[in-house]
Protein backbone atom coordinates (compact mmCIF):
# COMPACT_ATOMS: atom_id res chain seq x y z
CA UNK A 1 0.00 0.00 0.00
CA UNK A 2 2.72 2.43 1.03
CA UNK A 3 4.90 1.46 -1.92
CA UNK A 4 1.97 1.88 -4.29
CA UNK A 5 1.31 5.35 -2.91
CA UNK A 6 4.98 6.27 -3.19
CA UNK A 7 5.04 5.07 -6.81
CA UNK A 8 1.96 7.09 -7.67
CA UNK A 9 3.40 10.20 -6.08
CA UNK A 10 6.84 9.98 -7.67
CA UNK A 11 5.60 8.97 -11.11
CA UNK A 12 3.41 12.07 -11.21
CA UNK A 13 6.42 14.37 -10.84
CA UNK A 14 7.75 16.06 -13.95
CA UNK A 15 10.63 14.12 -15.50
CA UNK A 16 14.08 15.59 -14.96
CA UNK A 17 15.25 16.31 -18.49
CA UNK A 18 18.65 14.98 -19.42
CA UNK A 19 20.61 17.58 -21.39
CA UNK A 20 24.01 17.75 -23.03
CA UNK A 21 26.69 20.20 -22.03
CA UNK A 22 29.38 21.75 -24.19
CA UNK A 23 32.19 23.25 -22.14
CA UNK A 24 34.10 26.15 -23.63
CA UNK A 25 37.28 27.91 -22.56
CA UNK A 26 37.30 31.51 -23.79
CA UNK A 27 40.67 33.19 -24.35
CA UNK A 28 41.00 36.96 -24.66
CA UNK A 29 44.00 37.60 -26.89
CA UNK A 30 46.01 40.82 -26.48
CA UNK A 31 49.15 42.14 -28.15
CA UNK A 32 52.53 41.12 -26.75
CA UNK A 33 52.62 44.21 -24.51
CA UNK A 34 49.13 43.55 -23.11
CA UNK A 35 47.39 46.23 -25.17
CA UNK A 36 44.74 45.95 -27.91
CA UNK A 37 42.91 43.18 -26.14
CA UNK A 38 40.20 41.63 -28.26
CA UNK A 39 36.57 41.56 -27.10
CA UNK A 40 37.18 44.23 -24.47
CA UNK A 41 33.63 43.81 -23.12
CA UNK A 42 34.18 40.05 -22.83
CA UNK A 43 30.88 39.44 -24.51
CA UNK A 44 29.91 35.83 -25.20
CA UNK A 45 26.33 36.20 -26.46
CA UNK A 46 25.63 33.34 -24.08
CA UNK A 47 21.86 33.84 -23.86
CA UNK A 48 21.61 33.82 -27.66
CA UNK A 49 23.87 30.76 -27.94
CA UNK A 50 21.93 28.87 -25.29
CA UNK A 51 18.64 29.66 -27.01
CA UNK A 52 19.98 28.46 -30.36
CA UNK A 53 21.52 25.25 -29.04
CA UNK A 54 18.52 24.48 -26.81
CA UNK A 55 17.01 23.13 -30.04
CA UNK A 56 19.44 20.23 -29.66
CA UNK A 57 19.21 20.04 -25.86
CA UNK A 58 22.74 21.43 -25.58
CA UNK A 59 23.75 23.84 -22.84
CA UNK A 60 26.83 26.04 -23.40
CA UNK A 61 29.04 26.26 -20.34
CA UNK A 62 31.74 28.94 -20.42
CA UNK A 63 34.73 28.62 -18.09
CA UNK A 64 36.31 31.75 -16.54
CA UNK A 65 38.27 33.88 -19.00
CA UNK A 66 41.97 33.41 -19.68
CA UNK A 67 43.92 36.36 -21.06
CA UNK A 68 46.88 35.61 -23.29
CA UNK A 69 49.34 38.11 -24.76
CA UNK A 70 50.30 37.28 -28.33
CA UNK A 71 50.42 39.79 -31.16
CA UNK A 72 50.70 36.94 -33.64
CA UNK A 73 47.44 35.37 -32.46
CA UNK A 74 45.71 38.75 -32.32
CA UNK A 75 45.88 38.99 -36.14
CA UNK A 76 45.18 35.33 -36.53
CA UNK A 77 46.07 33.12 -39.45
CA UNK A 78 43.78 30.26 -38.47
CA UNK A 79 45.43 27.95 -40.97
CA UNK A 80 48.92 28.16 -39.48
CA UNK A 81 48.95 30.03 -36.16
CA UNK A 82 46.08 28.49 -34.20
CA UNK A 83 48.11 25.31 -33.85
CA UNK A 84 45.55 22.98 -35.35
CA UNK A 85 42.65 21.34 -33.56
CA UNK A 86 43.11 21.29 -29.81
CA UNK A 87 43.09 18.16 -27.65
CA UNK A 88 40.46 17.35 -25.03
CA UNK A 89 36.76 17.93 -24.70
CA UNK A 90 36.87 21.58 -23.61
CA UNK A 91 36.43 23.77 -26.67
CA UNK A 92 39.26 26.27 -27.21
CA UNK A 93 37.67 29.59 -28.22
CA UNK A 94 40.01 32.46 -29.11
CA UNK A 95 38.81 36.05 -29.26
CA UNK A 96 41.17 37.99 -31.53
CA UNK A 97 41.33 41.41 -33.15
CA UNK A 98 41.22 40.10 -36.72
CA UNK A 99 41.30 36.81 -38.59
CA UNK A 100 43.44 37.06 -41.72
CA UNK A 101 43.22 33.49 -42.98
CA UNK A 102 40.54 30.85 -42.64
CA UNK A 103 40.81 28.11 -45.21
CA UNK A 104 42.32 30.87 -47.35
CA UNK A 105 43.21 34.54 -47.13
CA UNK A 106 40.55 37.17 -46.82
CA UNK A 107 39.34 40.32 -45.12
CA UNK A 108 36.17 40.72 -43.12
CA UNK A 109 36.15 37.26 -41.58
CA UNK A 110 33.91 37.19 -38.49
CA UNK A 111 34.68 33.70 -37.22
CA UNK A 112 36.44 30.50 -38.10
CA UNK A 113 36.09 27.01 -36.67
CA UNK A 114 37.37 23.51 -37.31
CA UNK A 115 34.75 21.05 -38.50
CA UNK A 116 34.28 18.04 -36.23
CA UNK A 117 37.38 19.12 -34.30
CA UNK A 118 38.24 21.32 -31.35
CA UNK A 119 38.95 25.03 -31.83
CA UNK A 120 37.49 28.24 -33.12
CA UNK A 121 38.26 31.93 -33.31
CA UNK A 122 36.04 34.98 -33.17
CA UNK A 123 37.15 38.37 -34.55
CA UNK A 124 36.33 41.77 -33.06
CA UNK A 125 34.20 42.78 -36.05
CA UNK A 126 31.53 40.44 -34.62
CA UNK A 127 30.89 43.03 -31.91
CA UNK A 128 30.72 46.12 -34.14
CA UNK A 129 28.33 44.45 -36.59
CA UNK A 130 24.81 45.82 -37.09
CA UNK A 131 25.54 49.20 -35.57
CA UNK A 132 27.11 47.66 -32.47
CA UNK A 133 24.33 45.17 -31.74
CA UNK A 134 26.73 42.45 -32.79
CA UNK A 135 26.64 39.41 -34.99
CA UNK A 136 24.69 37.52 -32.38
CA UNK A 137 24.95 34.00 -33.82
CA UNK A 138 28.57 33.73 -34.99
CA UNK A 139 29.75 32.04 -31.79
CA UNK A 140 26.92 29.50 -31.99
CA UNK A 141 27.66 29.03 -35.71
CA UNK A 142 31.36 28.28 -35.15
CA UNK A 143 30.51 25.89 -32.31
CA UNK A 144 28.30 24.12 -34.83
CA UNK A 145 31.38 23.52 -36.97
CA UNK A 146 33.20 22.01 -33.99
CA UNK A 147 30.20 19.72 -33.49
CA UNK A 148 30.54 18.40 -37.04
CA UNK A 149 28.27 20.66 -39.08
CA UNK A 150 29.24 22.36 -42.35
CA UNK A 151 27.72 25.16 -44.41
CA UNK A 152 25.88 22.95 -46.85
CA UNK A 153 25.28 19.58 -45.22
CA UNK A 154 22.58 18.07 -43.00
CA UNK A 155 20.01 20.45 -44.45
CA UNK A 156 21.89 23.75 -44.11
CA UNK A 157 21.66 26.32 -46.89
CA UNK A 158 18.53 28.31 -46.15
CA UNK A 159 18.74 31.86 -44.84
CA UNK A 160 17.16 30.90 -41.53
CA UNK A 161 19.49 27.97 -40.75
CA UNK A 162 22.27 28.45 -38.18
CA UNK A 163 24.93 26.74 -40.27
CA UNK A 164 24.33 28.47 -43.60
CA UNK A 165 27.28 30.53 -44.82
CA UNK A 166 27.51 34.18 -43.84
CA UNK A 167 26.74 35.34 -47.37
CA UNK A 168 23.21 33.98 -47.16
CA UNK A 169 22.34 33.55 -43.47
CA UNK A 170 19.95 36.02 -41.83
CA UNK A 171 21.47 37.41 -38.65
CA UNK A 172 19.15 38.16 -35.70
CA UNK A 173 19.09 41.73 -34.44
CA UNK A 174 17.90 40.55 -31.04
CA UNK A 175 17.34 37.33 -29.10
CA UNK A 176 13.63 37.80 -29.84
CA UNK A 177 14.20 36.94 -33.52
CA UNK A 178 15.94 33.61 -32.78
CA UNK A 179 13.81 30.52 -33.39
CA UNK A 180 11.16 29.69 -32.26
CA UNK A 181 10.36 33.40 -31.92
CA UNK A 182 10.17 36.40 -34.26
CA UNK A 183 11.52 35.88 -37.76
CA UNK A 184 12.89 32.50 -36.67
CA UNK A 185 16.62 32.72 -37.36
CA UNK A 186 19.24 30.08 -36.56
CA UNK A 187 17.12 26.99 -36.99
CA UNK A 188 18.59 23.50 -36.87
CA UNK A 189 17.29 20.56 -38.90
CA UNK A 190 16.73 17.19 -37.24
CA UNK A 191 19.71 15.85 -39.23
CA UNK A 192 21.90 18.64 -37.83
CA UNK A 193 20.67 17.93 -34.31
CA UNK A 194 21.38 14.22 -34.74
CA UNK A 195 24.89 14.93 -36.03
CA UNK A 196 25.73 17.56 -33.40
CA UNK A 197 24.45 15.54 -30.46
CA UNK A 198 26.62 12.62 -31.62
CA UNK A 199 29.75 14.70 -31.00
CA UNK A 200 32.33 13.45 -28.53
CA UNK A 201 32.70 16.99 -27.17
CA UNK A 202 29.35 16.76 -25.42
CA UNK A 203 28.78 15.36 -21.98
CA UNK A 204 25.44 14.35 -20.53
CA UNK A 205 24.40 16.40 -17.55
CA UNK A 206 21.74 15.64 -15.01
CA UNK A 207 19.75 18.72 -14.22
CA UNK A 208 19.54 19.62 -10.57
CA UNK A 209 15.85 19.65 -9.59
CA UNK A 210 14.56 23.18 -9.23
CA UNK A 211 13.51 24.31 -5.73
CA UNK A 212 9.86 24.21 -6.75
CA UNK A 213 10.20 20.59 -7.86
CA UNK A 214 11.99 19.66 -4.64
CA UNK A 215 9.27 21.31 -2.55
CA UNK A 216 6.62 19.47 -4.54
CA UNK A 217 8.39 16.18 -3.89
CA UNK A 218 8.70 17.01 -0.18
CA UNK A 219 5.05 18.00 0.09
CA UNK A 220 4.10 14.64 -1.39
CA UNK A 221 6.48 12.54 0.66
CA UNK A 222 5.52 14.02 4.04
CA UNK A 223 1.92 12.74 3.94
CA UNK A 224 3.18 9.38 2.67
CA UNK A 225 5.60 9.15 5.56
CA UNK A 226 2.86 10.17 8.00
CA UNK A 227 0.54 7.57 6.50
CA UNK A 228 3.26 4.94 6.77
CA UNK A 229 3.99 5.85 10.42
CA UNK A 230 0.33 5.77 11.35
CA UNK A 231 -0.11 2.38 9.71
CA UNK A 232 3.00 1.12 11.46
CA UNK A 233 1.82 2.32 14.87
CA UNK A 234 -1.52 0.65 14.22
CA UNK A 235 0.18 -2.72 13.59
CA UNK B 1 29.73 10.12 -37.58
CA UNK B 2 29.77 11.56 -41.06
CA UNK B 3 32.35 14.11 -42.13
CA UNK B 4 31.21 17.47 -43.44
CA UNK B 5 32.21 18.34 -46.99
CA UNK B 6 35.00 20.89 -46.93
CA UNK B 7 37.68 22.10 -49.30
CA UNK B 8 40.97 22.45 -47.46
CA UNK B 9 44.49 21.13 -47.68
CA UNK B 10 44.94 20.23 -44.04
CA UNK B 11 42.00 20.80 -41.75
CA UNK B 12 38.60 22.11 -42.59
CA UNK B 13 38.08 25.70 -41.44
CA UNK B 14 34.98 27.27 -42.98
CA UNK B 15 34.64 30.93 -42.17
CA UNK B 16 31.71 33.18 -41.29
CA UNK B 17 32.10 35.97 -43.82
CA UNK B 18 29.90 38.24 -45.94
CA UNK B 19 31.21 38.97 -49.44
CA UNK B 20 31.89 42.67 -49.92
CA UNK B 21 29.72 44.69 -52.32
CA UNK B 22 31.26 46.32 -55.40
CA UNK B 23 33.67 49.09 -54.39
CA UNK B 24 31.65 51.62 -56.42
CA UNK B 25 28.27 51.54 -58.12
CA UNK B 26 26.08 54.12 -59.84
CA UNK B 27 22.32 54.36 -59.95
CA UNK B 28 20.76 56.55 -62.64
CA UNK B 29 17.29 58.12 -62.56
CA UNK B 30 14.88 57.05 -65.34
CA UNK B 31 15.18 60.42 -67.10
CA UNK B 32 18.98 60.31 -66.64
CA UNK B 33 19.09 63.70 -64.91
CA UNK B 34 20.39 62.37 -61.59
CA UNK B 35 23.12 59.87 -60.71
CA UNK B 36 23.58 58.48 -57.22
CA UNK B 37 26.96 56.92 -56.54
CA UNK B 38 27.69 54.57 -53.62
CA UNK B 39 31.31 53.78 -52.85
CA UNK B 40 33.60 52.65 -50.08
CA UNK B 41 36.30 55.03 -48.87
CA UNK B 42 38.43 52.25 -47.35
CA UNK B 43 37.88 49.03 -49.31
CA UNK B 44 35.03 48.14 -46.88
CA UNK B 45 37.38 48.01 -43.90
CA UNK B 46 34.85 49.96 -41.82
CA UNK B 47 31.81 48.43 -43.57
CA UNK B 48 30.55 51.95 -44.26
CA UNK B 49 29.83 53.67 -47.56
CA UNK B 50 29.55 57.18 -48.93
CA UNK B 51 26.68 58.38 -51.13
CA UNK B 52 27.04 61.17 -53.68
CA UNK B 53 24.22 62.72 -55.67
CA UNK B 54 25.05 64.27 -59.04
CA UNK B 55 22.89 66.32 -61.37
CA UNK B 56 23.51 65.75 -65.05
CA UNK B 57 23.08 68.59 -67.54
CA UNK B 58 24.48 68.80 -71.06
CA UNK B 59 26.53 65.72 -70.40
CA UNK B 60 28.26 67.25 -67.37
CA UNK B 61 27.93 66.07 -63.79
CA UNK B 62 27.54 68.52 -60.93
CA UNK B 63 27.93 67.24 -57.37
CA UNK B 64 24.89 68.19 -55.27
CA UNK B 65 25.83 66.55 -52.00
CA UNK B 66 27.84 63.87 -50.21
CA UNK B 67 27.00 61.94 -47.06
CA UNK B 68 28.14 58.87 -45.19
CA UNK B 69 25.40 56.26 -45.24
CA UNK B 70 24.38 54.56 -41.98
CA UNK B 71 23.92 51.12 -43.53
CA UNK B 72 26.05 48.06 -42.79
CA UNK B 73 28.30 48.07 -45.87
CA UNK B 74 25.71 49.90 -48.03
CA UNK B 75 22.06 49.78 -49.12
CA UNK B 76 21.09 46.58 -50.90
CA UNK B 77 19.19 48.43 -53.66
CA UNK B 78 19.00 52.09 -54.69
CA UNK B 79 16.40 53.86 -56.84
CA UNK B 80 17.19 57.42 -57.98
CA UNK B 81 14.03 59.43 -58.70
CA UNK B 82 13.12 62.09 -61.22
CA UNK B 83 13.35 65.03 -58.79
CA UNK B 84 16.64 64.03 -57.22
CA UNK B 85 15.00 61.94 -54.54
CA UNK B 86 16.96 58.79 -53.67
CA UNK B 87 15.38 55.70 -52.15
CA UNK B 88 17.81 53.47 -50.24
CA UNK B 89 16.39 49.99 -49.81
CA UNK B 90 17.44 47.49 -47.12
CA UNK B 91 21.06 46.82 -46.11
CA UNK B 92 23.78 44.65 -47.62
CA UNK B 93 23.87 42.69 -44.35
CA UNK B 94 21.04 40.19 -43.90
CA UNK B 95 19.41 41.78 -40.87
CA UNK B 96 16.07 43.19 -39.82
CA UNK B 97 17.26 46.65 -40.68
CA UNK B 98 16.60 49.99 -39.04
CA UNK B 99 17.10 51.35 -42.56
CA UNK B 100 14.75 49.03 -44.43
CA UNK B 101 13.68 52.08 -46.44
CA UNK B 102 15.31 55.51 -46.36
CA UNK B 103 14.34 58.39 -48.62
CA UNK B 104 16.72 61.33 -49.18
CA UNK B 105 15.85 64.41 -51.18
CA UNK B 106 17.77 66.62 -53.60
CA UNK B 107 18.88 68.82 -50.68
CA UNK B 108 20.34 65.91 -48.69
CA UNK B 109 17.48 65.80 -46.18
CA UNK B 110 16.02 62.57 -44.80
CA UNK B 111 12.42 62.69 -46.00
CA UNK B 112 11.37 59.35 -44.51
CA UNK B 113 12.88 56.35 -42.78
CA UNK B 114 11.16 53.02 -42.15
CA UNK B 115 12.53 50.07 -40.20
CA UNK B 116 11.64 46.41 -40.68
CA UNK B 117 8.81 46.68 -38.16
CA UNK B 118 7.19 49.46 -40.21
CA UNK B 119 7.39 47.27 -43.30
CA UNK B 120 5.75 44.42 -41.39
CA UNK B 121 2.99 46.72 -40.21
CA UNK B 122 2.06 47.65 -43.78
CA UNK B 123 2.37 44.08 -45.05
CA UNK B 124 0.28 42.91 -42.07
CA UNK B 125 1.74 39.39 -41.97
CA UNK B 126 3.77 37.66 -39.25
CA UNK B 127 7.50 38.40 -39.10
CA UNK B 128 8.34 34.73 -39.66
CA UNK B 129 6.29 34.64 -42.87
CA UNK B 130 8.13 37.65 -44.26
CA UNK B 131 11.51 36.09 -43.50
CA UNK B 132 10.55 32.69 -44.90
CA UNK B 133 9.67 34.26 -48.26
CA UNK B 134 12.56 36.75 -48.43
CA UNK B 135 15.08 36.07 -51.19
CA UNK B 136 17.14 39.28 -51.18
CA UNK B 137 17.92 39.83 -47.52
CA UNK B 138 15.25 39.32 -44.90
CA UNK B 139 12.13 40.66 -46.59
CA UNK B 140 12.52 41.38 -50.31
CA UNK B 141 11.31 38.69 -52.71
CA UNK B 142 12.13 40.45 -55.99
CA UNK B 143 14.35 43.49 -56.68
CA UNK B 144 12.43 46.79 -56.65
CA UNK B 145 10.90 48.17 -59.84
CA UNK B 146 9.40 51.46 -60.99
CA UNK B 147 5.61 51.57 -60.83
CA UNK B 148 5.59 55.11 -62.14
CA UNK B 149 9.10 55.87 -63.47
CA UNK B 150 10.85 58.31 -61.19
CA UNK B 151 8.01 58.77 -58.73
CA UNK B 152 6.88 55.49 -57.14
CA UNK B 153 8.60 52.16 -56.52
CA UNK B 154 7.08 48.73 -55.94
CA UNK B 155 8.75 45.97 -53.95
CA UNK B 156 7.46 42.40 -53.68
CA UNK B 157 7.49 40.99 -50.16
CA UNK B 158 5.61 38.21 -48.34
CA UNK B 159 3.30 37.58 -51.29
CA UNK B 160 2.29 41.23 -51.45
CA UNK B 161 3.53 44.31 -53.29
CA UNK B 162 4.65 47.30 -51.29
CA UNK B 163 4.44 50.76 -52.90
CA UNK B 164 6.80 53.57 -51.90
CA UNK B 165 5.89 57.11 -52.91
CA UNK B 166 9.10 59.00 -53.67
CA UNK B 167 7.50 62.38 -52.99
CA UNK B 168 7.03 61.78 -49.27
CA UNK B 169 8.23 58.23 -48.54
CA UNK B 170 4.76 57.01 -47.63
CA UNK B 171 4.06 53.27 -47.83
CA UNK B 172 0.98 51.48 -49.12
CA UNK B 173 0.03 48.15 -50.60
CA UNK B 174 -0.13 48.07 -54.39
CA UNK B 175 -1.70 44.61 -54.23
Amino acid sequence: MVLTLLFLVTSALPAVAATLALTIQPYQICDDDGTNCANSAKSLFEAEGDKIWAQAGIDLIFLPWITQNSSALNTLNMDTEFGGPAAGNIIRMLFVETITHCGGAGAGIFGCGYVDANGLAIADNVFSFNGGIGRLDTIAHELGHNLGLGHGDFGAGGALNLMTSGAVRTIPSSINDITPDGIGTDQLTQAQIDEATDSGFLEPVQEVPEPASALLLLSCLVPVAAFWRRNRSND
Amino acid sequence: MSVAVCVSVAVCTPEDRVPDPPAREEFISPDKTYVFEVSTPDAWKTRKSVGRLFEVAAGNRRLLWTRQLPHEWRPRFVMAGARGNVLLIDEWANITSRYALMLLDRENRVVAQHDFDAIQKVLAVPRAQIAQMGRHGVWIVKPPAWESPGSSVVIEAAGKVLRVNLADGSLSLAR
